[in-house]
């Protein structure tokens, strides 16, 4: 008890130094993390595409930014994931569509496994266009997505134009609405992205 | 507290018997046991599937386990005689412990007033406190028992003049709490018995304007509408029905009901819990006229469920009356029926009329078009081409007596809470004793929990001693 | 700009920043460091409540409908069990254990992959207000404020594993500090603990507020199970555990009061019940489903 003796005796700080040493703490701890503000923001329409660099099937490391200047459709997806399967097709038969304009379509698998389980699934659905793989998924934290698939039309300045959940037909007319548009006219004005949301 | 056995009178040995069972009832070790065996035991159905078809076990951990799973009813263990074994000891156990300790304490919590106060008393207990104050007894004892009406305790006093003694008391319920909760989870118990016994559960999946036989009952419900509501992502956010109950030939009683709003009616409770594409009817299908000659079909016409359509050409009509997701058909009976709920071989009936005349009653399958002709002697064939679906509306049924004797028991269940963990016993013994000049008051007592309270109160009551 | 997402940033902080004070405080006994550290647990739970306040607007209904969230939930009602505990009996050594805990918390949260943190609407499952809060809220227009059997299950719930939380610290002082006294070389830091008997009754205490909240998130659960399904309890796998944590509280209570159980058995038990507590809120989720998984 001696213990709690000494320490009421013992003054402590006067409240309002107590009060400047909190204030400022809190201070600092905000000034930094508003500093790093692009980490909060949600990633959808409106919004600018995250760089990153992936290695694709080759080895060779890509970037997103390689592909400025082109419309790109940037698609999540994995081998074990049955919705994803089943647009492949329609998506290659994009890229055979728009081989001769300025579009690409770069599909990110999440794969935990290796190339060697991926490679054969596109053989089976002949697929043409890039493939990048990030093993570790971590892209899914960077595009802050939920679950597979998930596709970001990106515009020609590297906005996001639309996001689209979950699988489409994307040999359906009404699904490429957004991409025949930016192919056709260029970008726009990334407020004008915000209402496809 | 010790535990006495005692000895019944020789030569009865089933009173012997008797009295050791009922003792080894009253022990708090075999609270402690049952509930740890309750707990190990029931991890047992959280890692083994309850319930599943056989077929899952065999799978999952092969054929002998599979057998033993089986025959210790592992696979539906909360209603296996052992496990309910471990709840009617646990039950025993209230019962035998609450007769043997409820009345003495009831006893005593009634008869707690000291007949005579013991000066040495104070200085026993753990808790307690003196001072001497510049005040006469009498002042003092005007101050203590204000402060004791302040915080509402019961008090008696006793002495002469100068020489005060006080016996104080507040919260005796709080030591029953124990017993409430126990008598709330005898409660519980017995709703659950009279629910499974007594009560029972059903599913019916209902088309729009259909009627459900509610069993046990001498009603009806029928579906009127069935929707489902969206999100602007595309989710679904809420599926809906709108149901009638018919009872004697009228509508009685007309709800909506929704996931988590049922309808309740006379004891009985509709929920929404499911919907899915119907196997059996359909809302519209098309045909088209294939005829003889022509490659091509005709542009196809819509036939809505139970209506006659004429069909181009002014020869024939056509009346859509059946549909089946799974065409099988059972040739003992001569029936047609659907093999499953999926629509992977869907096929329509159609009654087809000629100038008034019904002339076939064909099937029609959407995956083999042409495979039966389907009016005889015909220069015209049907193809069947396409529907637009029925949803039927998943109602789950369910009935459980039981249940509003489980509510009152958890409700006791709370209010033994409150007095078990919330209210506490105080007992607080006051010498008063003029010195000369000044008082010596002694002040002490005893609590039934939670010791800081109690230290907190006799610092509380010794402080507005000091004052007025 | 997410805004939970900010405020939840910002508390990670300042968890950490309150548990190295806590540390400080217990290591160099200075008053300051412990008033400061104090301050600190207040910053977070500001900012705690924060997130849930933010959420609550982001989403459109009550903060508590995924792991991550109800996760944030259990950090503030742990910390201001803390500070309502810290302030009756003004033990801060005490501090420490619970601010580790927030601390590894708060790290778990945020390890969750990026769809737990995500905002979501509600599933049909979910939905419930109840009749005559609606019916109140609306005459002010508030209606979509108003909750129902699911949010008050979650919410005592919670405030039940808050105080088993605090238990658990309470129980692994308590055995380091009972051994210590039996000791008669006293390690200087172990004696800045309060004493062996006082952690017990704390301890207890916490279990005393934990027991019935759990009791009532339980029957709360089986209420809103009765009125969306039929059926108040179909033993499934997180109602199971949820009655075996239950059990192993109900156990610790008569614990205290059998002769030979008090102190070390009844801490063991708390320990347990806690290893319950996470297997039941994280485990079932994680692990259970898994062994479904092999099955089909």
């Amino acid at each position: 008890m001696s213990k709690k003796n000494s320490e009421e005796n013992e003054k402590g700080l006067p409240k309002a130094a107590l009060a400047v040493i909190i204030l400022v703490v809190v201070a600092a701890v905000v000034f930094i993390v508003m500093g790093q503000r692009e980490k909060f923001e949600p990633v959808v329409a409106g919004t600018a595409a995250p760089e990153f660099e992936l290695p694709g099937l080759d080895g060779k490391q890509h970037k997103l930014s390689e592909y400025r200047g082109k419309v790109v459709f940037l698609n999540f997806w994995a081998t074990w994931c049955k919705p994803c399967a089943e647009e492949i097709p329609s998506m290659q038969k994009l890229h055979e569509d728009l081989k001769a304009f300025p579009f690409e379509i770069v599909a990110v698998s999440v794969d935990k496994d290796g190339p060697e389980v991926i490679e054969p699934f596109l053989k089976q659905y002949g697929v043409t266009f890039p493939v990048l793989h990030d093993r570790k998924g971590r892209i899914k934290e960077l595009y802050k997505t939920t679950g597979v698939p998930e596709t970001f039309i990106i515009d020609q300045n590297g906005v996001i134009a639309e996001k689209v959940w979950g699988p489409r037909d994307w040999a359906e007319p009404s699904s490429t609405k957004v991409i025949m548009e930016l192919v056709q006219y260029g970008p726009k004005d990334k407020e004008a992205y915000k209402s496809t949301r | 507290m010790p535990e006495n056995v005692k000895e019944a009178p020789s030569g009865a040995w089933y009173r012997t018997v008797g009295s050791k069972i009922w003792y080894f009832f009253n022990s708090l070790k075999l609270t402690l046991f049952v509930l740890i065996a309750l707990a190990v035991v029931s991890i047992f159905g959280t890692v083994v599937e309850q319930n599943a078809p056989v077929e899952q076990y065999v799978t999952q951990y092969g054929e002998e386990w599979t057998k033993f799973i089986l025959s210790t009813r592992l696979n539906d263990m909360y209603h296996a005689w052992w496990f309910l074994l471990f709840l009617a000891a646990l039950a025993l156990n209230i019962i035998v412990c609450t007769f043997e300790r409820f009345p003495p304490k009831w006893k005593s919590l009634l008869d707690h007033k000291p007949d005579k106060f013991d000066s040495g008393l104070i200085d026993k207990f753990s808790h307690r406190e003196t001072v001497t104050l510049n005040a006469s007894s009498d002042a003092v004892k005007d101050r203590l028992l204000n402060a004791f009406k302040k915080k509402k305790y019961g008090v008696v006093s006793m002495g002469t003049k100068g020489d005060y003694y006080f016996y104080a008391w507040k919260g005796r319920i709080g030591r029953l709490g124990s017993d409430v909760t126990h008598i709330s989870l005898l409660l519980i118990l017995a709703g659950a018995i009279v629910g499974s016994y007594a009560g029972y559960k059903d599913f019916f999946a209902v088309n729009v304007g259909g009627t459900v036989s509610v069993p046990q009952a001498e009603f009806k419900l029928r579906l009127d509408k069935f929707w489902i509501d969206y999100y602007d992502s595309g989710q679904i956010k809420q599926y809906n029905s709108v149901l009638t109950v018919v009872e004697d030939g009228k509508d009685v009683m007309e709800k909506q009901i929704w996931v988590n709003e049922p309808l309740f009616y006379k004891g009985i409770r509709f929920y929404q819990s499911s919907y899915g594409q119907s196997w059996n009817r359909v809302q519209e299908a098309q045909i088209s006229m294939k005829l003889k000659g022509k490659e091509a079909l005709e542009p196809p016409v819509a036939l809505k469920w139970g209506e006659l359509t004429a069909l181009p050409g002014g020869k024939y009509s056509v009346k859509l009356v059946g549909y089946t997701a799974d065409f099988a058909y059972d040739e003992g009976t001569n029936q047609v029926f659907s093999k499953s709920a999926e629509a992977s071989n869907p096929a329509i009936k159609v009654e087809v009329y000629e100038g008034g005349k019904e002339v076939s009653s064909p099937w029609l399958f959407v995956r083999y078009p042409g495979i039966f002709p389907a009016i005889p002697n015909s220069d015209v064939d049907l193809v069947f081409t396409g529907y637009i679906p029925v949803m039927y509306s998943g109602i789950s049924v369910n009935k459980d007596p039981g249940t509003n004797i489980v509510w009152l028991g958890t409700g006791v269940m709370g209010l033994g809470f409150i007095f078990a963990f919330f209210v506490y016993h105080r007992r607080i013994w006051v010498h008063v004793r003029e010195t000369g000049k000044s008082t010596e008051v002694k002040i002490g007592g005893t609590i039934n929990k939670n010791n800081f309270v109690l230290e907190k109160e006799l610092k509380d009551l010794t402080e507005s001693l000091a004052s007025d | 700009m997410i805004l939970s997402l900010v405020f939840f940033t910002f508390s990670f902080v300042f968890y950490i920043l309150t548990t190295a004070l806590y540390l400080g405080y217990w290591v160099f006994k200075k008053k300051w460091l412990g008033q400061t550290a104090t301050a600190m647990a207040f910053v977070a739970l500001v900012s705690t409540s924060m997130i849930l306040i933010s959420r609550a607007g982001e989403s459109g209904h009550a903060p508590f409908s995924n792991l991550w969230e109800s996760m944030m939930l259990f950090v503030w009602a742990t910390n201001a069990g803390y500070l309502i505990m810290e302030y009756k009996h003004k033990f801060r050594t005490i501090g420490i254990i619970v601010m580790a805990l927030e601390s590894i918390a708060m790290l778990s949260a945020l390890l969750l992959p990026y769809r737990f943190k995500s905002v979501e609407p509600l599933n049909p499952a979910l939905q419930n207000k109840w009749h005559w809060m609606t019916d109140l809220l609306s005459t002010w227009g508030l209606e979509k404020y108003a909750i129902g059997w699911l949010d008050f299950h979650v919410f005592t719930t919670f405030i039940g594993y808050a105080g088993f939380a605090i238990s658990f610290g309470l129980s692994i002082l308590y055995l380091v500090k009972e051994k210590s006294e039996t000791k008669t070389q006293r390690n200087s830091l172990v004696e800045s603990f309060p004493p062996a008997k006082t952690l017990d009754e704390l301890s207890y205490r916490a279990i005393a507020w934990g027991f019935p909240f759990l009791a009532v998130g339980i029957v709360s659960g089986a209420v809103w199970a009765n009125y969306a399904w039929g059926t108040y309890w179909s033993w499934d796998p997180k109602e199971t555990w949820s009655l075996i944590t239950w059990f192993i509280y109900a156990a610790y209570l008569h614990a205290r009061v059998t002769r030979g159980w008090r102190g070390k058995r009844a801490a063991y038990i708390s320990i347990a019940g806690f290893a319950a507590v996470i297997f039941l809120y994280w485990g079932v989720s994680f692990v259970l489903p898994g062994l479904h998984a092999y099955a089909s």
